[in-house]
């Protein structure tokens, strides 16, 4: 497999690209600035790892890095396989035939030891059905890219379409997910298509009321301006057409322009994927990126990266219905208005990428792994034994409700705060071991704050929230000044 | 040199949050069609990285 083939997959799992169009709907400006970062952070850590004899390299009795490395696979994978099982539901599948097939194809290539010689073409297949599901979508509305923005921005609001299945035939929110809630922002009459309990949340001014409704199928309920509706698990609601999503944002404008900007946030979340990738790509790196490799690996994260803003776009143009309830990763794979007129493969060709690039990043995380195996021989990648409790830890726990770009946070925040500062800081040979102490320091703090920040709900707002959002912030820099301390000790 | 790659790349993020809290909110600003900070955040800031990481790659 070629460094960079490995470079791309390991990066660029399934959670972490489809993520893109997803907060770019949802944040517009922010969105786009985490789709920076998932473009540069790889090509950064490539900047300061390759061709550096100091980059880190694990000791021969480190066993630390490749126990942080595997906790990092297991969460990338638990994150791609909640992916899957939500895929399938939303495809009208149980979940758990998601969750099976892609647990299962990555078991199998556990087996097959030569399966790092698929990863290219893994790779260039998800390129390929990325890339002509785009030109279908967008040769559908007619537009260009530009002209397609400029559309979006300039709506005066987001809208059912007539032929949303919300509207037609009526739908379940997120099928195997809890409840949701939305907020209506004009009168709306909803239908129930089949049985349904819903609770409304009624305010006149100061005055707020409570009430529950059992719907049977055909009956309907008018919502004002303010409402909120918990929709209950497995309930299928019907909308009227032409009346505002809720869920989306009020104008094209207002999402052209993006909330009131949290820079903090911008500032956790540039250390949180910077660090991720420096720790997952230069960590303990054997190999050098050659101008061909890297000119490479820049033009596939380009051309995903287009892919992302595209097809944000272009969904909000053509089914803006996808902004129901906030958007959820699943339903990128099939936008819910797409037009019939693309055809059942055509719609297909982004759930199979999603499944070929899930394949490539479990074969290519466990080559990974196995090339810090100081014994030689990589063997840690192919144990069957290790890698089938790890893939089924991820698919049992893949059943419990969780968010896939959450997980994939997770993972890259707990490699930036215990592994990314020894690549920046390699400690001197003579002590090797303070990079170890230095880690277990950085996930020491990265795992109070990551259960403070879950206890408190992710923390308020603004810089003090910060540390509880994006617990990385704090944890890498104390680990980067225990290894600083160490070789200041060696050069006194 | 070698530390030049890693400082331009920085630099090209760093962009994006300052033009956002530009005064008057300039990066709202209409530049044919697109604001100038899509602009910058989807098509310029994409291009440069492309260009440092590679032409400069040793």
């Amino acid at each position: 497999m070629t460094f960079g083939a490995r470079t791309l997959a390991v990066w660029l799992t399934p959670a972490a690209w489809l993520a893109l169009p997803a907060l770019v709907l949802e944040g517009g400006p922010d969105g786009v600035w985490i789709g920076l970062l998932l473009l540069v952070a790889p090509l950064l850590a490539l900047s300061i790892s390759d061709g550096d004899a100091r980059a880190a390299q694990p000791a021969r009795d480190a066993l630390f890095p490749v126990v942080i490395f595997l906790l990092v696979a297991g969460l990338l994978l638990w994150g791609s396989l909640v992916l899957a099982g939500d895929v399938a539901a939303w495809l009208g599948a149980p979940r758990w035939q998601g969750i099976g097939i892609a647990a299962g194809g990555a078991w199998l290539l556990v087996i097959w030891r030569r399966a790092a010689r698929l990863v290219p073409w893994l790779l260039l297949a998800v390129l390929l059905g990325l890339a002509i599901s785009l030109v279908v979508l967008a040769s559908g509305t007619g537009l260009g890219p530009l002209g397609a923005w400029e559309r979006v921005a300039s709506q005066p609001a987001f809208r059912f379409p007539a032929s949303s299945p919300w509207v037609s035939a009526g739908r379940e929110l997120r099928a195997g997910r809890g409840h949701g809630l939305l907020v209506f922002e004009e009168v709306h009459r909803i239908t129930a298509a089949g049985p349904a309990q819903i609770h409304v949340r009624a305010r006149d001014g100061a005055r707020v009321s409570e009430s529950d409704w059992e719907l049977q199928a055909g009956q309907s309920l008018t919502l004002r301006p303010g409402d909120e509706l918990t929709w209950p698990p497995g309930a299928r609601l019907r909308f009227e057409a032409g009346k505002a999503v809720p869920g989306a944002p009020p104008s094209g404008i207002s999402w052209a322009d993006g909330r009131v900007a949290d820079s903090s946030r911008r500032w956790g979340l540039l250390l949180t994927l910077t660090g991720g990738a420096l720790a997952l790509i230069g960590f303990g790196a054997a190999g050098k990126a050659s101008r061909g490799e890297m000119a490479a690996v820049g033009t596939a994260l380009f051309a995903v990266f287009v892919w992302g803003i595209g097809w944000a776009v272009y969904c909000a143009l053509g089914a803006p219905d996808i902004f129901l309830g906030g958007v959820a990763l699943e339903r990128l794979v099939r936008p819910p208005s797409s037009p019939a007129a693309a055809g059942r493969f055509v719609l297909m060709l982004v759930p199979a990428a999603g499944l070929a690039s899930f394949f490539a990043s479990s074969v290519s995380l466990r080559e990974r792994i196995g090339g810090l195996d100081v014994t030689g021989g990589g063997e840690i990648g192919h144990d069957l034994g290790l890698w089938s409790a790890i893939i089924g830890a991820a698919a049992v726990a893949s059943f419990w409700p969780a968010e896939p770009w959450v997980l994939v946070l997770m993972a890259l925040g707990l490699a930036a705060s215990t592994l990314a500062p020894a690549v920046l800081l390699p400690p001197p040979p003579a002590r090797a071991r303070w990079a170890t102490w230095a880690g277990l320091v950085g996930l020491g703090i990265f795992g109070a704050l990551a259960l403070a920040g879950q206890w408190t709900g992710g923390g308020s707002p603004g810089w003090t929230g910060l540390l509880l959002a994006y617990p990385a912030v704090a944890a890498a820099p104390a680990a980067a000044a225990v290894l600083w301390m160490a070789r200041r000790a060696v050069w006194r | 040199m070698r530390l030049a790659r890693p400082a331009l790349l920085l630099l090209l993020l760093a962009a994006y949050p300052l033009i956002g809290a530009l005064p008057s909110e300039a990066g709202s600003i209409r530049v044919a069609g697109l604001s100038a900070l899509w602009w910058y955040g989807a098509v310029v800031a994409p291009a440069l990285a492309w260009l440092v990481a590679v032409v400069l790659h040793r």
